[in-house]
C-alpha cells in the first residue's frame, strides 16, 4: 500500500506532498487519528507540557471522523509547516495512541518513522468520495466528518484534578477569591482589618432555568500579597474559594487543569475571566465587571455600623494579656542563637580565633548595646557563650529552658509581631527586642577591622636602576678646536 | 685660565656625565683636550649638589655589582675615561664631516689616545668600578635620530633637536616626524669612524669592564683582570652578572684564556684566582637554574672542555680536602645538584680535559698551602 520515499525523489502519487530542505516527505498539513477523545486529551495534555499549544491553536481543528462502518475516531489536523514540528508531534502523538498522517487536503500519508526516514508515497490513490482518505501501511481508510470539536470547550470541560504537594507552585504575587454573597461582607472586613492589598467586585450570572429565583451572585475578589496563613483559611472556609490566577483563567488553589493553560493562553482573552473550580465548575466572567479597592467599600459599612453604637452607647469587654517567660521542662529543640553580653565581649573574641572555618563562616553575628547576638541556622552549639535562645517561631526566639505563656501557636506569634518586619524578635524577662535583618552579618565581617596594606614599591629582578642614557651633541661648529692650543695637547 | 676650566667641568659634569649615569639625556659638549685632565683630576663642581649627585649615581650603578662600595670621583683613571669617552662620543657626529670642521678629527683623536694613555691600572676596588660604571654607560647608551618630513622637503637630524622653526605648525605644513634610536656602541664601532681599536683600549683598562666583555675578541687574563678576580666581592659580582645577562660563549672565552695562562708559566696565584672565578661562575650558574635560567649543557671542544672539566676538578679538590674546593660550601641540596653537574661535565669534557683541570688545580694549591688566595693580589 506505501512505499518507501527515496532521497532525491521528487514526483510521487500522494498529492500535494513535497520533500522539504532535509528531504523528508511533507504535505501542507499533519494530521494525528486518535481511536477516541481520551487519547486526544492525552495528547493535549503531553504537548502542552512539553510545547507551547499557542503554536499550534491558529491552524488546530479537532475532527469527528466516523467510517462507512460507523467506527468514530478523532482526526486532529494542523499546519504542518516543518519536518521538525511534525517530529515532535508524532513522538508524543505515539506514545498518546495517535498516528500521524500528512498531506494537503483529502488525502494523508503516512509521517515517516523509523523504518523509512524520509516518509511514505501510497502505490496507489483511492478513489473515494470521502472526506478524508488516510493511507496506513497496515490499512486505507476513508472518513466522513461528522462534526468538529471546539478546542476551548474541550479545555472548559476538563475537570481539574487535585495537585500533588511537590506540584504546588511557588506562592503567586496576586490570587483570585470568590466569596458567596453571605460571606461576602465579612471577608471584605477581615481583608481590610488584616491590611491585606486587594479589590472586589460583584459578579451576576443571569439564571441558568425559569425555575431559579434570581442568577448566582457572587463577590469576587482579587488580593496581592496575601499572607499564606489568609490563604489557608480562606481555603478552609465553606462557600470561599482561591483561585490562581493565570493570563485570562484561573485554577483553584490547590488543583490543577489537566492542560498547560499557560502554553494554550491564545483561549482565554484578558476582557474576562475563567475560574476552574475543583469540583469540576468553571465560571466564565464576561466581561469583567468594575472592581473597587476594599479599602473603599468597608469605610462605608463601617462609618454605618459606628455611628449606631455610638449612639447605644455600648463597649466591647477586653481582655488584654501580656505573653509571659516561664520555665519548661521540654527538651531544648532548635537551639539556634545565643546572646553574649558585653562583659563577655573579651571571651567571645578569644573564642572566635579558635572557631574553626566552617562555624565561622555559618555564624552570623549583631552587635548591640549591651551584648552581640549570634545565629547558626544549623545549631549554635559551636559557641559554646551567652545564653542560648530556641527558635519558638519563624525568626522568634526565645532563652533555651523557657516557653511562652499563654502557649499560643507560631502563626499567633507571627501575628502578634507583625510590627518586627523581616527582624528578628528575642524575649527576655523586659520583652521582645527586635533586631533589624540588616543588622545581622558574617561574623568575620563584623570582628575583623578593615586591612589597611602599606604599599611596597616592588618590581621585577632585574629591572633596576634607571635606563640607558641618551647621547645629544653639541651645536655645530664651524671650527670644533677654535680656541685650544698647543699646551692644550699635552696631558 | 683655570676659571675657564672650572667652567667646562661645571658644564660637563652636569650635563654631560651626570645625566648619563642617571639615564637621562646626556648633552655632549666641545672636545676635551688632555691638557684638562689635571683640573678635571681634582676639580669638583662648583655646585655642591651636583657633586653629590654624581656620587649618588656612581654608588647606585656600581651597586649593580658590588654593593655599599665608597666611590671618589675624580680620580686620575676615572676622569681620563670619562674625557676619553666623551670625545670618542663627539667624534660620532657626521656634521663633522664637513669643510674646515673634518680637519680637526685626528687631532682629537692624539687627544684620545695621550687620554687613554693617562689611564693607569685601578688601584682600588671602587677605581675599578669608576671606570666600568662610565665606559658600561656611555657604550650603552643611544643616538636619538630624528626625521621631519613637511609637505615639501625631509630633513633629518641626528643626535639633535629639531629646531622650532622646522617643526612650527605642524597641521598647517602637513610635518611629520620620525623618532629612532642608535646605540652607541654600533656607531662607535663603524670602521669609517676608526674608534675600535680605541674602545678596546679604553675596555682593556677597565678590568671589569674586560672581564664582562669577554666574548668580544679574544679574552686573555690581564693582570689587572687577575687582580679585579682577587676581590672576592668583585669576583662574586661579576660572575653574578656574566651568569644574569647570559653564559653563552664564556666557556670557550674563558676556558682559551686559562690555557693561556698555564701555558706562560703563570705563578700559581694568579692560576688559583682564575680557577676561582670559573668555578665560581658554574657553581652560580647551576645554582641560578632555579629561577628559570637554562645554561648551555653540550660544551664544546678543545677551550671549553678545560673550562667544563674545572667543576669536576674542583668537587674532587673539595673531596679531597683541598684549599680550593674548601670555597664551595653549599646547602647539601645544592651540593647534591652541583654534583650531578660536576659528572655531567666530567663525562662531556672527556678524561684527558679533566686530567688537565686536575694539574692545574694542584698547580693552584701550592699557593694556598702558603697563603690564601682569597687575600687578593696586593689589594
Amino acid at each position: 500500500m506505501l512505499e518507501r520515499a527515496a532521497l532525491h525523489q521528487t514526483r510521487f502519487r500522494t498529492p500535494g506532498v513535497t520533500p522539504d530542505a532535509r528531504g523528508v516527505l511533507l504535505g501542507q498539513k499533519g494530521a494525528v487519528l486518535f481511536p477516541s477523545l481520551d487519547r486526544l486529551i492525552a495528547f493535549l495534555r503531553a504537548y502542552s507540557s512539553e510545547g507551547s499549544l499557542d503554536d499550534l491553536l491558529p491552524s488546530l481543528t479537532i475532527g469527528k471522523m466516523v467510517t462507512s462502518l460507523k467506527t468514530r475516531e478523532v482526526l486532529l489536523s494542523f499546519a504542518a509547516e516543518s519536518s521538525y514540528r511534525m517530529d515532535r508531534i508524532a513522538g508524543i502523538a505515539k506514545i498518546a495512541g495517535g498516528m500521524v498522517f500528512t498531506g494537503t487536503s483529502r488525502h494523508f500519508v503516512k509521517y515517516r518513522d523509523s523504518a523509512s526516514p524520509l516518509g511514505y508515497d501510497v502505490l496507489e490513490l483511492q478513489e473515494s468520495v470521502d472526506d478524508v482518505v488516510l493511507y496506513h501501511d497496515a490499512f486505507v481508510q476513508g472518513y466522513q466528518q461528522e462534526g468538529t470539536v471546539d478546542l476551548r470547550q474541550l479545555v472548559l470541560k476538563l475537570t481539574p484534578q487535585r495537585a500533588r504537594p511537590d506540584e504546588m507552585r511557588s506562592p503567586s504575587p496576586r490570587y483570585w477569591l470568590t466569596a458567596e454573597t453571605g460571606v461576602g461582607h465579612a471577608i471584605l472586613n477581615y481583608i481590610f482589618r488584616w491590611r491585606v492589598s486587594a479589590r472586589a467586585a460583584l459578579v451576576e450570572w443571569a439564571p441558568e432555568s425559569a425555575f431559579d429565583d434570581q442568577g448566582k451572585r457572587l463577590h469576587l475578589f482579587e488580593i496581592a500579597d496575601p499572607p499564606e496563613r489568609i490563604l489557608e483559611l480562606f481555603d478552609a472556609l465553606p462557600g470561599v474559594h482561591v483561585y490562581e490566577p493565570g493570563p485570562g483563567y484561573a485554577v483553584e488553589y490547590g488543583f490543577r487543569h489537566p492542560i498547560e493553560l499557560e502554553s494554550a493562553s491564545a483561549l482565554f482573552d484578558d476582557a474576562s475571566l475563567v475560574l476552574f473550580r475543583g469540583v469540576g465548575n468553571v465560571l466564565t466572567v464576561n466581561p469583567l465587571p468594575p472592581f473597587a479597592p476594599v479599602r473603599s467599600l468597608v469605610r462605608t459599612d463601617l462609618g454605618q455600623g459606628r455611628s449606631g453604637d455610638v449612639g447605644t452607647g455600648t463597649e466591647a469587654p477586653a481582655i488584654a494579656l501580656d505573653l509571659r517567660l516561664a520555665p519548661t521542662r521540654e527538651p531544648w529543640r532548635r537551639v539556634t542563637a545565643t546572646f553574649v553580653p558585653l562583659e563577655h565581649q573579651a571571651w567571645l573574641a578569644r573564642l572566635l580565633y579558635g572557631l574553626p572555618p566552617r562555624t565561622l563562616a555559618s555564624v552570623s553575628m549583631a552587635s548591640a548595646s549591651d551584648g552581640f547576638y549570634l545565629l547558626d541556622e544549623g545549631g549554635i552549639e559551636g559557641v559554646p557563650l551567652g545564653t542560648f535562645h530556641t527558635e519558638v517561631g519563624e525568626r522568634i526566639y526565645v532563652p533555651a529552658g523557657m516557653t511562652l505563656v499563654p502557649a499560643v501557636s507560631p502563626r499567633v506569634l507571627d501575628d502578634l509581631l507583625r510590627e518586627r518586619g523581616n527582624g528578628f524578635a528575642f524575649f527576655d524577662d523586659e520583652g521582645p527586642r527586635v533586631i533589624a535583618a540588616d543588622a545581622f552579618g558574617p561574623v568575620s565581617r563584623r570582628v575583623l577591622r578593615q586591612l589597611a596594606p602599606s604599599s611596597v614599591s616592588a618590581s621585577a629582578l632585574g629591572d633596576d636602576g634607571p635606563g640607558l642614557p641618551l647621547l645629544r651633541y653639541d651645536k655645530p661648529r664651524r671650527l670644533p678646536l677654535w680656541g685650544f692650543g698647543d699646551e692644550d695637547d699635552a696631558t | 685660565m683655570s676659571e675657564e676650566k672650572q667652567r667646562t667641568f661645571d658644564r660637563w659634569a652636569e650635563g654631560f656625565l651626570l645625566p648619563l649615569l642617571t639615564g637621562e639625556t646626556a648633552q655632549l659638549q666641545r672636545f676635551l683636550p688632555p691638557g684638562y685632565l689635571s683640573h678635571f683630576s681634582f676639580a669638583t663642581p662648583t655646585e655642591s649638589t651636583v657633586h653629590q649627585d654624581l656620587l649618588e649615581a656612581f654608588t647606585r650603578r656600581a651597586g649593580e655589582i658590588v654593593r655599599n662600595t665608597p666611590l671618589t670621583f675624580p680620580e686620575v683613571g676615572a676622569a681620563a675615561t670619562a674625557m676619553a669617552l666623551h670625545n670618542l662620543a663627539a667624534l660620532t657626529d657626521p656634521l663633522l664631516d664637513r669643510a674646515f670642521a673634518r680637519g680637526s678629527r685626528p687631532r682629537v683623536l692624539e687627544w684620545i689616545d695621550s687620554l687613554i694613555a693617562a689611564i693607569d691600572v685601578p688601584r682600588t676596588r671602587g677605581e675599578a668600578l669608576t671606570r666600568h660604571v662610565l665606559i658600561a654607560q656611555t657604550l650603552g647608551g643611544a643616538r636619538k635620530d630624528t626625521v621631519v618630513k613637511n609637505w615639501a622637503y625631509t630633513y633629518r637630524f641626528f643626535g639633535r633637536r629639531p629646531p622650532a622653526n622646522v617643526v612650527a605648525l605642524p597641521r598647517l605644513r602637513f610635518v611629520r616626524q620620525e623618532h629612532s634610536e642608535r646605540p652607541m656602541r654600533d656607531l662607535l664601532e663603524e670602521h669609517a669612524l676608526d674608534l675600535e681599536d680605541r674602545i678596546a683600549a679604553l675596555v682593556a683598562r677597565s678590568p671589569i669592564t674586560h672581564l664582562l666583555e669577554h666574548t668580544s675578541g679574544t679574552f686573555r687574563f690581564g693582570a689587572a683582570d687577575l687582580a679585579v678576580l682577587s676581590d672576592e666581592a668583585l669576583r662574586y659580582g661579576i660572575v653574578q652578572q656574566i651568569v644574569r645577562s647570559s653564559t653563552a660563549g664564556s666557556a670557550a672565552a674563558f676556558g682559551d684564556a686559562l690555557r693561556e695562562l698555564a701555558r706562560d708559566g703563570t705563578p700559581p696565584e694568579f692560576l688559583a684566582v682564575a680557577i676561582a672565578f670559573i668555578g665560581e661562575l658554574q657553581v652560580l650558574e647551576v645554582l641560578d637554574e632555579r629561577r628559570g635560567n637554562k645554561p648551555l649543557d653540550v660544551p664544546g671542544v678543545g677551550n671549553e672542555e678545560l673550562f667544563a672539566a674545572m667543576l669536576p676538578a674542583l668537587i674532587e679538590d673539595a673531596d679531597a680536602g683541598g684549599a680550593l674546593g674548601a670555597r664551595i660550601a653549599l646547602h647539601a641540596r645544592d651540593m647534591m645538584a652541583l654534583r650531578a653537574r660536576a659528572s655531567l661535565r666530567a663525562t662531556q669534557a672527556g678524561e684527558d680535559a679533566v686530567e688537565a683541570a686536575r694539574q692545574l688545580c694542584k698547580r693552584a694549591s701550592d699557593l694556598s698551602a702558603k697563603a690564601d688566595g682569597s687575600e687578593g693580589l696586593g689589594w
